[in-house]
Formats: structure tokens, C-alpha cells, sequence
């Protein structure tokens, strides 16, 4: 296994110009759940994503679980069909691809699964895993060129990559030399000129060439030999894992879909997971989309990082610049919550209210809004930040109970103008507010909301509030910019305050 | 006296090749309102003892000797009936623990009728309490939901709750966060935090994080293939890791390696144990071992300053023996 | 799982063949032995379904009917162990001694005889495969262990399972085997019954006779109480051995029931494999490709399973009677292909659960990320996960076609006469089952209730053998649990 120079790996387009390697524009991916019987809104998994993925970089996709991150890499790669968006590589949409053209984009790009003892098909032998891409693309047909003239034989001509012979015509005899990693030798290859025409004869089998490719890759991953025929179970988690590893890198990919790799993984072993990670890069070249959940690890795998919430992004940036200095409250929070001494963040302790919204139903305006630390005010109310968080989780819970079913009996309450549950709505009130002192102006609203409430309209509680106390954040969500640090919090308009001061505001009062 | 005091737990499960020690001398105390860490790895037997512990080791496997003694009972030899309302456990998957055919009111009724002879509405109201003490918003509605219809972070509050409905003295968490999402785990750990000072309900946490266990335990003991390797209060531990293995373990979070440089690792795999230990079990993965590694088990000796209860179970410490490394 | 078991897994096939040439040599050898033994009723059986094929074709060529015809008789004229020209067992009693049978023998002992070697045979057969198996496992293949070898190994010791085993395995040697078990030959004994004679010692006039085969009958015949009847394990008036008695119309039982479990056991093993390809094919791409494909399968099926099976029968086998398919086995084949036809659902309903929760498996998607086709996804990935559910069901179902295809014969539909079937032996006896021909219909009925029985078991075994929980992965318990 070699060990490279860490400093030379690719960093990333702050330090070299490198060319954009795929690019997404405004995807979305719905999950339709349209049968016959069941007319409910779509799961919109991903929302309108724009990313730029550069040659050689590593870039990680952060959020938790339900922001997409996972249908996101899916969809770039084929897996998941999208509903709207392209996806950009190579003067092509892959969004638009099918048969072979599909299958070529297949073989450019490969995927790391989280599980390893799930993404590992129990009953074949470690070999038959890792051979099997290159038996579904029956690989290799060997490539040929040569400098002035054409080839026959065994091979095909080489079109676009480079190829896998080449011959050389200068000077008196014919010789030939077979790239890197190849699973050939020149003593393989037999030669004849006829002409221009050289006829290439390959004498090794396409079952040998395959068969050792896996040896080799087998051996690229820190396996042995040995472990051929072994069976998954055998393994443990991380040698599973390299399993993966090397089935995604068979067919000599430019691009890995790495799907929360060393989630599953001890820390031990994921450490060890993670230098193969950047070893294998610096030697093939590859660029890695990074899905992960776990900061720490980002940190320090990946060049840039992208985070998620709800189906968008909401904050892009180089990864130092992003950890130390986060600019969207949803990143604060993330960095905040790592435990621990070994957490990038030194700054104070957010701990988030509630759960994400529904992906059937997300909230118009900002998705992170009835979370959100640093949402801005409106001017109409001066109240103390745990007032206004009180009224935050009211809402919530006005709108949750808007989506749940209602029971039979409580539908016919308020088909009849009958009170609805009002012995549960106090205990709400008394559970939100507690001790808080409403001011005159509040107390009215909220009364009003909850008026309506016990006459089963909670949307139009949620709504009635929504009136009074929402504020920019609520009606938009500004758009998605390019460039390399970008940022979807309003507060980035210079008329706010940043987030990061804010947030140490409120924090110290409340 | 300690609240829990375990002593030389071995716990081996008879498979039909071999015999697992998969908790091979364990010991530690928990005293009432601190929370105590068992950190390591898969293999390192943590989870086993955890459920040890509580009684709960099914065929084929057997708490074979040691003892566990809450307030001063033994719990082995069967008495753990006597005492099942005292200790409570939260298990990895909350998805799991929940039965999804019934409402979550329903499985807190259920605990709250087996410990305390609720019935009706008492026993609905204190339900609400209950969830409304682990955080959930809007309890009232939420006591009639069934597992499904609350996210992970809420399905696992619900069994805190459970867990709470006994009124037990020592909480057993196993894994309680992992495979949570982070901001949902920072939720939980300050649950746990805060149930411990206003309850004053003494934790016991089993964890692979280290980031968790700095965060939430007061002090930790460090297992490495069913035996316990180091034993300090948690800043201590963090701040002047004594064992290898406990060095090893932190080097490798990678928050604490700048990201341009390579991640430390440890070679090997963790050996799963087949038979009393006769020697150091981490010695062949061990960086600082010396031939005497192989010989010897080694016992617990006092690293660090008098005062403070820090032990690690390595002879580099230990004055009889004078270590050399040699590569192994 | 083998941490300290020494690595094996990876061994060169030279140097085992080096090591342990002489067993494999043995176990070859025996294997030449004991199909040479039987060669040419193999090869004779090989040529006969070839000659049946030939026949049927619309196209009758002639020519080559003969050819085959000569091929086989050729064939047959070479003598194997186990054929009735090496152990005969219809002599006559020439008034000192039995001519004509294996060494003299009572016709009753050279049967024994005869029946008894051929079930040591099959035995003998089956214990040559589980060693060549146990050969390959524990030296030849490269792998150490696969997730097969649980299986086996669970299914070795649940003797429900065993029994089961042991109960199909009778059966089907006796479906293989038959013309060589019987006393006599169903040509003999019943179609051709008067153009075949034998001999036999008449104790009126004290000589050796001679009468056809189809008179003999008439004198053998068990109806009720009367005084001729043969009953289990009884000579009749002729010299003739009876191991099961004789039927109401003479004819040997035994011949009647052996020659009858060929019928059923071909019926259906055809019925249930086809039965088992549609289903299993449908379930796989139902499960493939979910959404509105399985909707499709599902309404197909429901269908399907609406139409009453037994009218269904009986239409389609009256208006098919006189065509050639109506003709191939009696009428077996139709009847094979109408069950297979109607009664895929069962299977499919049960397979598809399986399928669907193999298709959610985190390999799948693997395969389809790098490109692989659908149908090789289906054929490696999710197939071999269904497997065991098919050999469950499948065996339990051919239980059910085997009643099935007995009760409709009862009924005279079905296997047309005078084609032998267990369940028309039931039909001839219902008569006198309260008499003194009680065995007509009570021994073809225990047969089926046994081999059904053993159906089922074998399934339960099989099912237990596979049990998801135990297999391979999931034994964490001794590593300790955690994450």
C-alpha cells in the first residue's frame, strides 16, 4: 500500500484552477406516492439543489437525517430518477440517460455504500463481488493506438480515454506497452504490421485479465490474497468495508459517491478507512462527493463542504472556512452539538428546539425557520428571546396538530361548533408558556389562536400567528447564488446582523 | 456504599465451537446521581455487561462468576426480580424497543402498572408528566400517537420515559444515541444531563463515542475485549491517557488530527476472547509492548496523582516490570 | 465465525488432488460400478421419453420411430443388476420345486429379494452422492464454508425433516424403479393380459398348466368375501405372489400401485416446477420493479385464483380428451399443465413477500449503481434468496397435486383409465372396503397419506434448515455486542 505525500493531494479550487466537474442545477426529487388509493403530497426529498463538484476535490454533503443528502448523491448517480433538474457532466445531462449512455455514465462514476454488511451480497465470494461490475460491462475490451495508422485484432480502437496499448512504429521492430494498472503485460500482446494496419493479439483470456484485476485490487484495498474466496460474514466491518471499496473502484471510475462510508465503522477502524479513502484519491485521482453526518470526520476529509437541511442547501464553502466561521444559524447549530473536546467548534452551545418539519408539507419561506436561533424579529414586538421561542413551539405545535388526524369524535365536536379537546389545549398553554408574562398585545393573539383551536382549526391557529408574529423568514427563502461560499440565510443581507452574533445575543440573554 | 458495585463480572457465552468470554473480569462502581462511562469498541463486551447487569443475558449465554450488588444486594444467583424497578435500561434502537401496535401512552401505562399499581386515569396523567419531563412537546396529544407517527429523536425520548416510569435509581444506557442525528443526540445528552441533577438519577452510559462520554459522564472505564484497561474520572482520562489503548482509541477521533496530516491508526483487529486471559489482550496490537506483555496479565495500578482514582491495567506502569518495546 | 480455525480457505487444487488422490479414485470408481450396474435400463428409460416425443409429434416420422425403436431393444438386451431377467420371480411349482425363480426360491422370497436389493441400491446411490459431497466440501472447494453449509447442517439433525426425507426418497425410487419392483409387469399383468401365458402347478391334476394371463385374473379377482380373493402377502390360485393382493378385477395391486406412482410423481414434479418458474419469475420482477408491475402481478393472480380450479379441470380435460395433448401420458401432461396453470398463485402469494424484502437489500442497489442489467440482478442477487421458500412450498404443494391428482382419478377424471392411479385404486375398492377386500382401497389410501405426509415434513424440514434468524451473519452475540 503506498503512502502518499498528503500534501500533494489535490486541494481543492482555493488553491488550483480546476475545472468543474459536474454540475447541478436546480434538482429536485419527489417521491411520488400517487396510488390509486393514497392522493398524499409528495416527499420532497430534494428541493432545488445547485452544486458545483470540482475535478479532483473532495466534497462533503452534510444534514441530517431527512435533508436529502443521500437522494441527492443517489440521483446524480442514476439511482433514483429526478423529477426536475439537470445534472451536468461532460457536456451532458446524466439525469436524461439511458441504456448504454446510462451505462457509460455508470462506469465513470461508482458508489461506497454505509452498510457493509448490507451493501455485500451474502452469498457471493469477496472475488465474485468485486469482479461483478466488470462482468456487467464485460470488461475490458482492450483499446489500442497507435501513432500513425489504425489497429485490428483483439482490440478496439481507442476513442476517448487513453488507451490500453500502445504502439510504437518508430524504429525497426513493433513494440508495445500497456498503461498502468492494466492487467497485461507487453509479453501478452503479440504484434504483426501489415501496412499502416497493426494487428494486436492479446493471448490473456478476458476470465485471466478480470480475475486479476481483482487480485489487484483486493491487494489495493489492504486485503489478501487469501481473502478471494472467503464470504462476507467471515469479515469483519471494516475489511467489508474495503470490500466496497474495491467493488466501486473495478471499472477505474473518475467519480465515487462515497454514502456516509465510515458511519457504521468504530472509530478505530474508520480511521483507518478513512487514510485508505485518501490514499486511493491522491493515487487514482478521483473526486469524492463526501456524504456524512459526522462533522469531525468531515473536517478532515473534505476541501469543501455543502450542508443540507430539508432537501437544500442552505451553506456551501471551503471546509476551514465554513467550520471556523459558519454563516447559516442551521451550520452553527450542527457544529455545535458535536460533543466532546474533539469538536471543531469552541463556541457556545445551541441546542436546537423540536424536529425538522414534514418533507410532505415543508413550511413556505425559509425551512429552518421554526427552528431556527438567529430568526429574525419582527420590529412590531419587543419581546425577550424565550418569549419568542414560547411562541415559536406554539406554533409548531398548532401546526402538527393541523397535519395529524383528527379523531372521529373531535370532527363531529366541530362540525357541531362544539369545543374540541379543550382540557389538552390548556395543558398545552400552561406547557408552553409556563411562568412567561404575556404583554397585553401578545395575550390577545394568543388567545385568539387558541379560540380557534378549541374549534378544531388549528391551521387557522397556526395561521393566525403566523400573521402577528412571522416575520421575513417565514414569506422567503432567498435563492441559491454560485460561487464558492455561498449562503441561503436572509441574514447575509448587510442591513442584519451576522448570525454568529446574534446567536451569542441571544444566547447570553436567554 | 456505592449504588452499583460490580466486581470480576464474567459473562461467557457456550457456542457450539468455542467458549466467548465476552465480559472476562469486569469491574466498576456507579454511585447514586453520577454517571458513569464504559466506553470501546464492537467486541469490547461493553453492551454485554451492560445487560449483565440488569439480568437480561439470554442463552447461550451466562453471567458464569462475579458479583453485582446494588445497595449492597447481590443481584446474581436470580435475586434481580427483587430489584427490577430500580434499575432501568434504554437500549440503541428506539425503533426497536417501541411495539409498534401500541401507542406509547400505552407502553408507559404498561410500566407504570407493572412498578408503581397505576391504573386509569392516574396513570394517564402521569404518563403525560412523564413525557412532558423528557421534553416532548404538546404531551397530551402526543400520549395517543402510536411509535411510528414520532421521529427517532422523539421515539427515543418516549422510551427515556418508559424507562422513567418506574421511578429507578439508576438509568443503563446503552448506546442511547448512536445512530441519531447530532442536534437530536445533543437533545438526549442534555435530557440525560438534566434528569440527573433534578432527579438525581445516577446513569450508567455505554458508548463507542468518546465525544458523548467527555460530554456527559462524570467517569469513565475504558474496555477493551472484556476487561476493563483504564479507569479515571473523564477529564482526567482525556486530558493524560494512560493506557495505549486509550491513547490509540483518542488519536484516532479525527478531531484531533489537523486535516492535513494522516490519521494515527492501530493495526490488527480486536480479538474476540476464547478463554481467560493469560496475557494482555492488546499487547500484539500494542505499539509500547514488550515480551513481558505476552506472559503476564497485568492487574490495575494507580497512575497519576494520589488523590485521584486513575488506574489503567498495563505493565509500562507497573514498577515490577521494566518494558522494553520490541516489535512483536 | 472461524477466527481460530486455520485458513483454508484458499488452496490450490493441485496439491489436494497430490494429497488425497486415492480417495477421490475410490469414490470414482464405485460411482462406475454402480451405474454400470444399471446402465442399460437408464439409457433404455433415456430412449423410451425420447420415443414417446417422436410419437407425439403431429409430424409422425416414421422412420425414425424405428430406429429408436431398435436403439432400445438393443439397449435392453444388455443386462443390468436389478431387471427382472437377473432376479426373476415368476416361476411355477413343477411339483418338487419352484422353477423359473431366482435360485429356486419361493416366488415370494425372490421378489423380497429383488425389491429389497433395488432399495439397497438407491440407498447405496444416495450414500455415494452425500460422500462425494462431503469429499468436495471438506477438501476440494476452495471456499472454507459457504452459508449452505448451516443449512445442511441444521437440516441433519431435525429428524421431522429425516423422516420426510426418507419418506419422498422411498417414493421416488419406487417411481423410478417400477417395472423392475412389481411381480409382475403392468403389459403382463394388465394391458396385454391376454396375449401373455403363464404356468402353473394345478393341484387337481397334478402337472404343470398353462393359462393366460388374463384367466388367471378372473380366478385371482378380490370382490368382497368371496373365496378366491388374494388377500396382502398371499399367493393366488396360479402360483402368482401378491404383495399388496389383487384388485377386483385380479390384477396385482402392487404392479397397479408402483406403476401408478410413477403417473403421480411425474404429474407432479412437472406441475410444481412449472408452477414454480412462473411464480418465482413473476415474483422477482414484481418485486424488481414494484409500482404499478406488482399491482399488475397482483390483479393477475387474484384472477387467476377466482376461476374454480376443479371446473376448470374437468372442462378443459373433457374438451381436450381426443387431442394430442389430451394423449401425451394419459392424459398426465394436460393435467400437469392445468395445475401448473391455476395453481402458480399459492406459490406466487408466498414467494412474494421474500422477494420484496430481498429487492429493499442494500446489495440491489450496489448493482444497479455500477449498471448491472435487471435480469442478471434478479438471477444472482435476489433468486438464491428465495430458494429455500420455493423448496418449502414447493414440496408442500406437490403433496397437495399428489392428492389432487388421486382424488380426481376417485372421481374417474383426471388420469384416463385404464392408465393405473392411486386414486382409482381407491375407486375400485370403495366397494368392499367393508368386507373382506378391505385392502383394495386401505393400502393405495395409506400410501398417499404417507407420501404427503412426507411431503410436508420434508418441506417443515427444509423451512427449519433455512431459518433466516440463524443464518450466518447474525451471530454477534458472542462478539459482544455495541455498535
Amino acid at each position: 500500500m503506498t503512502i502518499s505525500n498528503p500534501s500533494s493531494r489535490i486541494r481543492g479550487p482555493e488553491q488550483s484552477n480546476n475545472d468543474v466537474f459536474l454540475s447541478v442545477r436546480d434538482l429536485r426529487m419527489y417521491y411520488e406516492d400517487n396510488s390509486l388509493l393514497n392522493q398524499s403530497p409528495p416527499v420532497r426529498a430534494v428541493d432545488g439543489v445547485n452544486l458545483d463538484i470540482y475535478e479532483g476535490e473532495t466534497l462533503a454533503l452534510v444534514g441530517e437525517s431527512g435533508s436529502g443528502k443521500t437522494t441527492l448523491g443517489r440521483t446524480i448517480l442514476g439511482l433514483n430518477e429526478a423529477t426536475g433538474g439537470t445534472v451536468q457532466t461532460d457536456g451532458r445531462d446524466v439525469t436524461e440517460l439511458s441504456g448504454v449512455q446510462k451505462r457509460r455514465w455508470q462506469r465513470e462514476a461508482g458508489m461506497v455504500f454505509q452498510d457493509p454488511e448490507e451493501s455485500l451480497n451474502q452469498r457471493l465470494t469477496v472475488g465474485e463481488i468485486i469482479a461483478e461490475p466488470l462482468e456487467a460491462h464485460d470488461w475490458p475490451t482492450v483499446t489500442a493506438a497507435t501513432p500513425n495508422g489504425s489497429v485490428t485484432g483483439d482490440v478496439e480502437p481507442a476513442t476517448d480515454r487513453t488507451p490500453d496499448i500502445h504502439v510504437d512504429t518508430a524504429g525497426a521492430t513493433l513494440t508495445a506497452s500497456v498503461r498502468d494498472r492494466f492487467p497485461l503485460t507487453s509479453e501478452d500482446v503479440t504484434l504483426e504490421a501489415d501496412g499502416d494496419t497493426v494487428e494486436v493479439r492479446v493471448e490473456k483470456s478476458q476470465a485471466a485479465m478480470r480475475e486479476q484485476r481483482v487480485r489487484s485490487l483486493l491487494d489495493r484495498v489492504g486485503l489478501q490474497e487469501a481473502h478471494f474466496y472467503r464470504y462476507p460474514h467471515q469479515f469483519s466491518g471494516g475489511q467489508r468495508q474495503r470490500v466496497g471499496i474495491a467493488r466501486s473502484l473495478a471499472l477505474e471510475p473518475r467519480f465515487l459517491v462515497l454514502d456516509e462510508p465510515v458511519s457504521a465503522l468504530d472509530v478505530s477502524v474508520q480511521a483507518r478507512i478513512i487514510n485508505l479513502l485518501e490514499d486511493i484519491q491522491a493515487e487514482l485521482g478521483l473526486t469524492y462527493l463526501f456524504i456524512a453526518h459526522d462533522l469531525s470526520v468531515v473536517r478532515h476529509i473534505a476541501d469543501r463542504v455543502a450542508v443540507m437541511y430539508l432537501g437544500m442547501i442552505v451553506e456551501t464553502g471551503p471546509t476551514g472556512q465554513v467550520f471556523n466561521d459558519p454563516a447559516h444559524p442551521y451550520t452553527l447549530s450542527l457544529l455545535s452539538a458535536i460533543p466532546g473536546s474533539g469538536s471543531p467548534w469552541d463556541g457556545p452551545r445551541i441546542t436546537l428546539r423540536g424536529t425538522p418539519p414534514n418533507p410532505r408539507d415543508p413550511p413556505t419561506g425559509c425551512p429552518f425557520a421554526t427552528r431556527c436561533p438567529a430568526k429574525i424579529r419582527p420590529d412590531s414586538y419587543d419581546l425577550p428571546e424565550e418569549t419568542w421561542r414560547a411562541i415559536d413551539e406554539l406554533r409548531v405545535v398548532f401546526r402538527t396538530r393541523a397535519r395529524a388526524e383528527t379523531g372521529a369524535t373531535n370532527r363531529i365536536r366541530s362540525l357541531l361548533d362544539l369545543p374540541v379537546d379543550s382540557a389538552a389545549l390548556s395543558e398545552t398553554r400552561e406547557g408552553v408558556f409556563g411562568d412567561i408574562q404575556l404583554p397585553q398585545g401578545v395575550a390577545t393573539v394568543v388567545e385568539e389562536a387558541f379560540d380557534l383551536a378549541r374549534m378544531g382549526d388549528d391551521a387557522g391557529a397556526a395561521e393566525r400567528l403566523r400573521k402577528a408574529f412571522g416575520s421575513r423568514c417565514d414569506e422567503e427563502h432567498p435563492e441559491s447564488r454560485d460561487g464558492l461560499r455561498t449562503n441561503r440565510c436572509l441574514r447575509r443581507e448587510p442591513q442584519y446582523e451576522n448570525t454568529q452574533s446574534t446567536i451569542a445575543q441571544r444566547e447570553g440573554e436567554g | 456504599m456505592s449504588l452499583l458495585e460490580v466486581r470480576n463480572l464474567r459473562t461467557v457465552f457456550h457456542t457450539e465451537r468455542e467458549q466467548i468470554h465476552a465480559v472476562d473480569g469486569v469491574s466498576f462502581d456507579v454511585d447514586a446521581g453520577e454517571a458513569v462511562g464504559l466506553v470501546g469498541e464492537s467486541g469490547s463486551g461493553k453492551s454485554v455487561t451492560a445487560r449483565s447487569v440488569l439480568g437480561l443475558v439470554d442463552e447461550p449465554g451466562e453471567v458464569e462468576s462475579g458479583s453485582i450488588q446494588f445497595r449492597g444486594d447481590e443481584l446474581t444467583d436470580g435475586h434481580w426480580e427483587s430489584h427490577r424497578g430500580d434499575l432501568a435500561i434504554v437500549f440503541q434502537d428506539p425503533g426497536s424497543a417501541l411495539n409498534p401496535t401500541y401507542t406509547i401512552g400505552n407502553q408507559i401505562r404498561e410500566a407504570l402498572r407493572i412498578h408503581q399499581g397505576l391504573r386509569g386515569k392516574e396513570a394517564r396523567s402521569r404518563a403525560v408528566e412523564l413525557l412532558e419531563a423528557v421534553g416532548i412537546p404538546d404531551p397530551s396529544s402526543r400520549v395517543d400517537e402510536y411509535p411510528h407517527q414520532l421521529s427517532g429523536g422523539m421515539q427515543q425520548r418516549a422510551v427515556i420515559a418508559a424507562a422513567l416510569a418506574c421511578d429507578p435509581d439508576l438509568l443503563v444506557c446503552d448506546e442511547p444515541t448512536t445512530g441519531l442525528d447530532v442536534t437530536i443526540q445533543a437533545q438526549i445528552l442534555d435530557l440525560l444531563n438534566r434528569l440527573r441533577r433534578e432527579e438525581d438519577l445516577a446513569i450508567l452510559l455505554i458508548t463507542h463515542d468518546m465525544g458523548v462520554i467527555e460530554e456527559t459522564t462524570d467517569r469513565v472505564n475504558v474496555v477493551y475485549a472484556g476487561e476493563v484497561v483504564e479507569r479515571a474520572p473523564t477529564k482526567e482520562l482525556f486530558d493524560d491517557p494512560a493506557h495505549p489503548y486509550t491513547q490509540a482509541l483518542l488519536n484516532s477521533i479525527p478531531g484531533r488530527t489537523p486535516p492535513n496530516e494522516r490519521l494515527p491508526t492501530i493495526d490488527g483487529e480486536v480479538p474476540t476472547p476464547t478463554g481467560s486471559a493469560e496475557d494482555c489482550r492488546f499487547a500484539p496490537r500494542c505499539p509500547e509492548a514488550g515480551p513481558d506483555c505476552l506472559a503476564d496479565p497485568p492487574d490495575h495500578v494507580s497512575v497519576g496523582t494520589e488523590d485521584v482514582h486513575h488506574t489503567a491495567a498495563c505493565l509500562l506502569y507497573d514498577d515490577r516490570y521494566t518494558i522494553e518495546s520490541e516489535q512483536l | 465465525m472461524s477466527n481460530t480455525t486455520p485458513d483454508r480457505s484458499y488452496k490450490s487444487v493441485i496439491k489436494t488432488v497430490a494429497t488425497t488422490e486415492s480417495t477421490v479414485f475410490i469414490w470414482a470408481a464405485i460411482g462406475v460400478a454402480l451405474f454400470a450396474l444399471e446402465a442399460s435400463a437408464v439409457l433404455a428409460f433415456l430412449m423410451s421419453i425420447l420415443g414417446d416425443f417422436v410419437v407425439a409429434l403431429p409430424v409422425g416420422a416414421g422412420g425414425a420411430v424405428a430406429a429408436l425403436t431398435e436403439f432400445e431393444a438393443a439397449i435392453r438386451a444388455v443386462p443390468t443388476l436389478l431387471s427382472r431377467e437377473t432376479i426373476p420371480n415368476q416361476g411355477y411349482w413343477d411339483g418338487s420345486e419352484w422353477v423359473g425363480t431366482f435360485l429356486n426360491l419361493r416366488p415370494g422370497l425372490a421378489w423380497g429379494l429383488r425389491a429389497t436389493l433395488v432399495y439397497v441400491y438407491a440407498f447405496a446411490i444416495a450414500a455415494w452422492v452425500a460422500a462425494g459431497y462431503q469429499l468436495y466440501r471438506r477438501v476440494y472447494r476452495a471456499a472454507n464454508w459457504t452459508p449452505r453449509d448451516d443449512v445442511i447442517d441444521r437440516f441433519r439433525t431435525h429428524r421431522w425433516g429425516i423422516f420426510g426425507l426418507f419418506v419422498v426418497f422411498m417414493f421416488v425410487t419406487m417411481a423410478v424403479f417400477a417395472p423392475a419392483l412389481g411381480p409382475t409387469t403392468y403389459e403382463q399383468n394388465m394391458r396385454n393380459s391376454y396375449s401373455n401365458e403363464i404356468q402353473y402347478f394345478d393341484t387337481e391334476t397334478d402337472s404343470v398348466e398353462t393359462v393366460l394371463v388374463g384367466q388367471a385374473n378372473r380366478g385371482s379377482q378380490s370382490t368382497g368375501d368371496n373365496a378366491d380373493r388374494v388377500l396382502p402377502m398371499e399367493y393366488d390360485n396360479f402360483g402368482r405372489f401378491h404383495p399388496f393382493g389383487t384388485l377386483p378385477t385380479g390384477r396385482d395391486l402392487f404392479t397397479f400401485i408402483v406403476v401408478g406412482s410413477r403417473i403421480s410423481l411425474v404429474i407432479g414434479l412437472l406441475s410444481v416446477g412449472l408452477s414454480a418458474l412462473l411464480a418465482s419469475s413473476l415474483a422477482l420482477t414484481a418485486a424488481y420493479y414494484k409500482g404499478r408491475v406488482d399491482l399488475s402481478t397482483v390483479l393477475i393472480s387474484d384472477g387467476v385464483m377466482a376461476m374454480p380450479q376443479l371446473l376448470l379441470l374437468i372442462m378443459l380435460t373433457s374438451v381436450l380428451s381426443g387431442t394430442w395433448l389430451g394423449n401425451i401420458y394419459s392424459g398426465g401432461f394436460l393435467l400437469a399443465l392445468i395445475f401448473a396453470f391455476t395453481g402458480w398463485t399459492y406459490m406466487w402469494r408466498s414467494l412474494r413477500g421474500p422477494a420484496l424484502q430481498v429487492s429493499e437489500r442494500q446489495w440491489i442497489d450496489a448493482a444497479r449503481s455500477f449498471g448491472q442489467r435487471p435480469l442478471v440482478i434478479m438471477r444472482r442477487h435476489m433468486f438464491p434468496y428465495i430458494t429455500g421458500y420455493m423448496l418449502i412450498y414447493g414440496s408442500m404443494t406437490l403433496g397437495g397435486a399428489i392428492i389432487s391428482i388421486a382424488g380426481l382419478s376417485y372421481l374417474g377424471l383426471g388420469v384416463a383409465p385404464p392408465t393405473p392411479e392411486w386414486g382409482r385404486a381407491i375407486n375400485l375398492g370403495q366397494d368392499y372396503v367393508r368386507t373382506g377386500s378391505w385392502h383394495i382401497s386401505l393400502i393405495p389410501g395409506l400410501l398417499i397419506t404417507l407420501v404427503v405426509t412426507g411431503f410436508n415434513a420434508l418441506g417443515d424440514g427444509i423451512r427449519d434448515a433455512i431459518d433466516p434468524q440463524s443464518d450466518a451473519a447474525s451471530n454477534t452475540a458472542g462478539r459482544g455486542g455495541g455498535a
